[in-house]
């Protein structure tokens, strides 16, 4: 087998949330420098409740919408940069993208590095490769209107509810929702084409 | 790409136009086939997205990234378990880690924690999942790298495989070694439970590994501040130990103990240990475990500690003389046996069978040693390599068949196997890989002669499967084809034994090919093999009644051992001759004229004799004692009673002499005693009663001692029902009435019981239905007068009898 340091840098999970934090920072986010800045906190934050949630849930059922909240709660007992919830959580799905992103990367270059049929059959690194394509296609999206893009960011990382990403993104929940329908379709039929 | 834009902008204008349709419909509508994304991130990426929450955090605890977790396999109250391999490229493997609930104070609990854990790393034991790392991790939580067990969990191995008693009773006995290896380091497991053990199969041998030391490791880092807090799990926790109070081993034993009952009942009971005992007990005799099992059961889970088994090895031990009481019973399970070992002088085919067991060395005393002994000096020659063993191995059984006591071997075959199963065949050189199949072979023929017959064939499967490895190495084409065709003539016996036909018969004609082509490419090669696939084809036709293709085969072995007698001379080869002519004998016996069998048995007997030379080897002295009481048979069934009596008369002799070189061979102990009875018989036919009391006499005192010895075989009971009945016949026949009818009623007594478990036995219906006609129990012997009329078992004796007590006889 070879070995799974050989990447280097990009290969540890350990620099994770730096890269992360310099990601965000370069991502077009509609949120304040200050924000971004809180982003590898917030990072930070979903893990440590994750880690604690862990012996609570059952088998993969990680509910995010449950880690978003409690880092809320967390959060708004000392105000900091978010003066809501709704803007904290969907601060909380991109934050949530990346980290699924940088990993599903992490994991692909693993399997390219190291050719095991058997590992590649395991659902993490198919998971792995579904990820990394949409990333490559919420660019995409991105470019083509970020509108969608932000809607499918909030709904499918974040689990938010239709009427907290239509605040967010001040439009009518109608439009939110015509919009989700599309940027899923669209993806679908970029994922399945 | 463009082509992508195109079906994005046409999704756009469609749901601007109509928003109320769903987005999979839209997809339908525009033609475009795509699956529609899944609506939850858990669905679509939940291992990444547990790999980040929980891998990325099993990795930051255990500190570094040596590992990487591939999945989680269970989460529970007590622990996490996630399978992971290393990372490190340092080599492949597979592992669990496990994040164990609660957390540890620093200091002292942790070291003790840390001494507990090296304590298991440092001696790693097939039975016991094996530590590879460990620690406290950020929270000071206690992590573990274990190694992954690539089986099944223990209930559903037993299910599976459908395990016996004596499969069970073999498992909880390799529990105990792994039990009594922790103990005596003073570590017990507090939570033995089938979910706690796991069954590795390493090249088809099971082996079972207890696994979750997790409250082991607790109870050790918690003794101190909070004693009592460790409970195990309900129905399988021993008492004390429920009640928080001090346990020891004998707490492991307890759970041990639930588990086997827990096994024996199966899927019929929840939780066997929640019955009361007497419930518990009961259902077991019910569901039919074996007495002696279920007193192992009732002693390991006797409510006091000072009441049960003092320690592991107490429990093995016990379990082990269970396991190894059974294959004492020779001839039980095989139905050539049965009808070998039944009724008068049915000594044919155990004749037979007792060649088949003969080998090449001469007599021995000084491998009578004791197990142990035994043992001990084998681990030790183990070491000097494998070729030695096997030699070993190889020898002793040689020597061993001879005096009866190839159960001596049993543990040295079991360990081998444990030894071989062990072996990473990746690993291994071809040299190597030839001697783990000569080892596979030995023990195979260790387990055959226990009449293991599933044991032996997987070891004989085994060393097939290490042997095509190495078949296409022309530098090893020969050690290939003398050990393969080796294998096969053994598998042969086996699968003869077990009644499998076509099997025996494809396996003896691959054998008899390959050693064809050996002695083709190397002249120099032993003929042997050659011989003994032709020689066993032959008999095994003639067991089929394929008379033609039998001659055939049994001419071809003859022809062999003629031609090696006069090329190379020496006893193996004169014995191999004399083998031959006694078939043929049988085959004319059978199929030709009975007085060309007499003249073949007459050749083997003087070929005999010059094998046996100046000096008395036990092995041809007992083949000498077979023809002999052959001869005597079939000179009784063509009339000749002088010629048989003295047939039996050096039969007996011989017999005697045999007896007193090797008093330990229950084989030639009942041979012998076959032969008093037959020698009885032959001087009743020539009218000399007195002596023929006398013989019969001889003969049912050996029964006496032999079922005596080996009580619960129905053979055994069968033999000694069979001497009572011919002594009280004769004693009822020279007037004493009152005597013959004790020992009718005792053979009555005796064989009944055994009659009921078996039927349909028409040996066991024969002997009962005699002594219940002497005793003028019409009534209940008419179905059984009908059933051997039917069978046509009765003789002349049996319908004189009849006619005696006024029944018609057809």
């Amino acid at each position: 087998m070879a070995p799974h340091g050989a990447g280097g840098r990009g290969n540890n999970l350990d620099g994770l949330d730096s890269r992360i934090t310099e990601m965000l920072n370069t991502h077009s986010a509609s949120f304040s420098p200050a924000q971004e800045q809180g982003m590898a906190e917030v990072y930070a934050q979903l893990k440590d409740i994750a880690h604690r949630q862990r012996l609570k849930v059952s088998k993969h059922g990680l509910n995010t919408t449950a880690l978003a909240n409690e880092a809320w709660l967390k959060y708004s007992d000392r105000p900091r940069d978010f003066n809501d919830r709704k803007h904290f959580f969907a601060y909380c799905a991109v934050a949530m993208r990346h980290i699924l992103y940088n990993l599903a990367r992490h994991n692909r270059l693993a399997t390219m590095v190291d050719v095991d049929q058997e590992l590649q059959r395991l659902p993490v690194y198919e998971q792995s490769e579904f990820l990394v394509d949409m990333e490559r296609h919420l660019v995409a999206l991105e470019a083509y209107s970020p509108r969608l893009e932000k809607v499918f960011t909030y709904r499918f990382f974040g689990e938010m509810e239709m009427a907290e990403i239509a605040e967010v993104l001040g439009v009518s929940e109608r439009t939110a929702l015509r919009d989700w329908k599309k940027a899923r379709a669209m993806l679908s039929a970029a994922l399945g084409g | 790409m463009s082509d992508l834009l195109d079906k994005w902008r046409r999704i756009d204008a469609a749901l601007d136009s109509d928003d109320e349709q769903g987005a999979d419909e839209c997809l339908e509508r525009l033609g475009i086939t795509a699956r529609l994304l899944d609506e939850s991130l858990d669905t679509a990426a939940g291992e990444v997205l547990g790999q980040a929450f929980g891998g990325d955090n099993v990795t930051a605890e255990i500190g570094g990234s040596r590992y990487r977790v591939l999945r989680r396999i269970d989460s529970g109250g007590q622990s996490e378990v996630f399978l992971a391999e290393r990372a490190d490229g340092v080599y492949n493997r597979t592992v669990v880690i496990k994040l164990l609930a609660g957390h540890y104070h620093r200091g002292l609990m942790q070291e003790q924690f840390l001494r507990e854990m090296q304590l298991l790393a440092d001696l790693p034991h097939p039975g016991i999942v094996q530590i590879l790392d460990g620690g406290l991790g950020a929270a000071e939580r206690p992590w573990l790298v274990l190694e992954y067990i690539d089986g099944p969990h223990f209930t559903a191995y037993c299910r599976e495989q459908q395990l016996d008693w004596r499969g069970l009773a073999r498992l909880v006995r390799d529990l105990c070694e792994a039990l009594q290896f922790i103990h005596l380091r003073g570590v017990v497991h507090m939570d033995i439970k089938p979910g706690n053990v796991m069954v590795r199969d390493i090249n088809g041998t099971a082996y079972p590994v207890l696994i979750d030391f997790g409250i082991a490791l607790q109870a050790a880092s918690t003794a101190d501040d909070t004693p009592g807090a460790v409970f195990g799990s309900r129905g399988y926790a021993a008492p004390e130990q429920l009640a928080g109070e001090p346990v020891d081993a004998r707490a492991d034993l307890y759970s041990l103990g639930m588990l086997l009952a827990q096994a024996c009942l199966g899927d019929s009971v929840e939780n066997v240990g929640q019955l009361p005992p007497e419930e518990r007990m009961a259902r077991l005799r019910r569901a039919g475990v074996p007495r002696d099992l279920r007193d192992v059961i009732g002693k390991c889970t006797r409510e006091k500690p000072a009441a049960r088994y003092a320690s592991a090895a107490a429990l093995r031990t016990d379990l082990d003389a269970w396991l190894n009481d059974l294959p004492l019973a020779v001839g039980r399970h095989r139905p050539f046996h049965v009808a070998a070992k039944a009724l008068r002088r049915h000594t044919l085919a155990a004749s037979i069978a007792a060649l088949a067991l003969a080998g090449t060395a001469w007599a021995t005393w000084k491998y009578t040693a004791d197990v142990g002994a035994l043992q001990q000096a084998t681990q030790a020659e183990k070491h000097a390599g494998d070729r030695l063993f096997n030699f070993m191995l190889g020898d002793l059984f040689d020597r061993l068949a001879r005096i009866g006591r190839i159960d001596l071997l049993q543990l040295v075959a079991e360990r081998s196997i444990e030894h071989l199963a062990r072996q990473d065949p990746r690993t291994l050189d071809d040299p190597a890989r030839l001697q783990s199949a000569v080892a596979y072979t030995n023990a195979g023929r260790v387990f055959d002669a226990l009449e293991e017959s599933t044991a032996a064939l997987d070891a004989y499967q085994q060393a097939r499967a290490i042997l095509a490895q190495v078949e296409d190495r022309e530098a090893h084409r020969r050690a290939l084809l003398e050990q393969r065709s080796r294998v096969l003539i053994l598998e042969s016996e086996t699968r003869a034994s077990e009644g499998q036909r076509e099997q025996t018969e494809a396996v003896l004609l691959e054998a008899a090919s390959l050693a064809g082509e050996l002695v083709e490419r190397h002249p120099d090669a032993s003929r042997e093999p050659l011989w003994e696939a032709q020689l066993q084809l032959g008999w095994h036709y003639m067991e089929y009644d394929q008379g033609d293709a039998a001659g055939e085969h049994l001419r071809a072995a003859l022809a062999i051992a003629g031609e090696m007698v006069e090329v190379e001379g020496g006893t193996r080869w004169l014995l191999d001759e004399s083998h031959s002519w006694q078939a043929l004998a049988w085959h004319a016996f059978d199929y030709g004229e009975p007085r060309d069998a007499l003249t073949a048995l007459e050749r083997a007997l003087v070929i005999a004799r010059r094998a046996r030379g100046a000096g008395d080897d036990i092995e041809t002295l007992d083949n000498h004692r077979i023809l002999l009481n052959q001869q005597a048979y079939m000179l009784t069934q063509l009339g000749d009673y002088a010629g048989a009596d003295a047939a039996m008369v050096t039969a007996i002799e011989t017999g005697e002499r045999l007896q007193a070189m090797a008093p330990q061979n229950r084989e030639y102990q009942r041979e012998l005693a076959y032969s008093f009875t037959t020698g009885g018989e032959t001087a009743e036919r020539r009218g000399d009663d007195a002596t023929a009391l006398q013989r019969y006499r001889r003969g049912l005192a050996i029964s006496r001692e032999i079922a005596a010895a080996d009580a619960g075989s129905f053979t055994a009971a069968n033999d000694l029902a069979v001497d009572l009945v011919s002594v009280a016949n004769l004693t009822a026949k020279l007037g004493g009435r009152e005597r013959a009818e004790a020992l009718w009623r005792e053979a009555a007594a005796l064989i009944e019981p055994v009659w009921r478990q078996e039927p349909d036995n028409k040996y066991y219906q024969y002997t009962l239905a005699v002594a219940w006609l002497q005793l003028g129990r019409h009534e209940e012997v008419r179905p059984l007068v009908a059933a051997i009329q039917a069978s046509g078992m009765a003789d002349q004796p049996f319908n004189d009898l009849l006619v005696q007590q006024g029944f018609e006889v057809k």
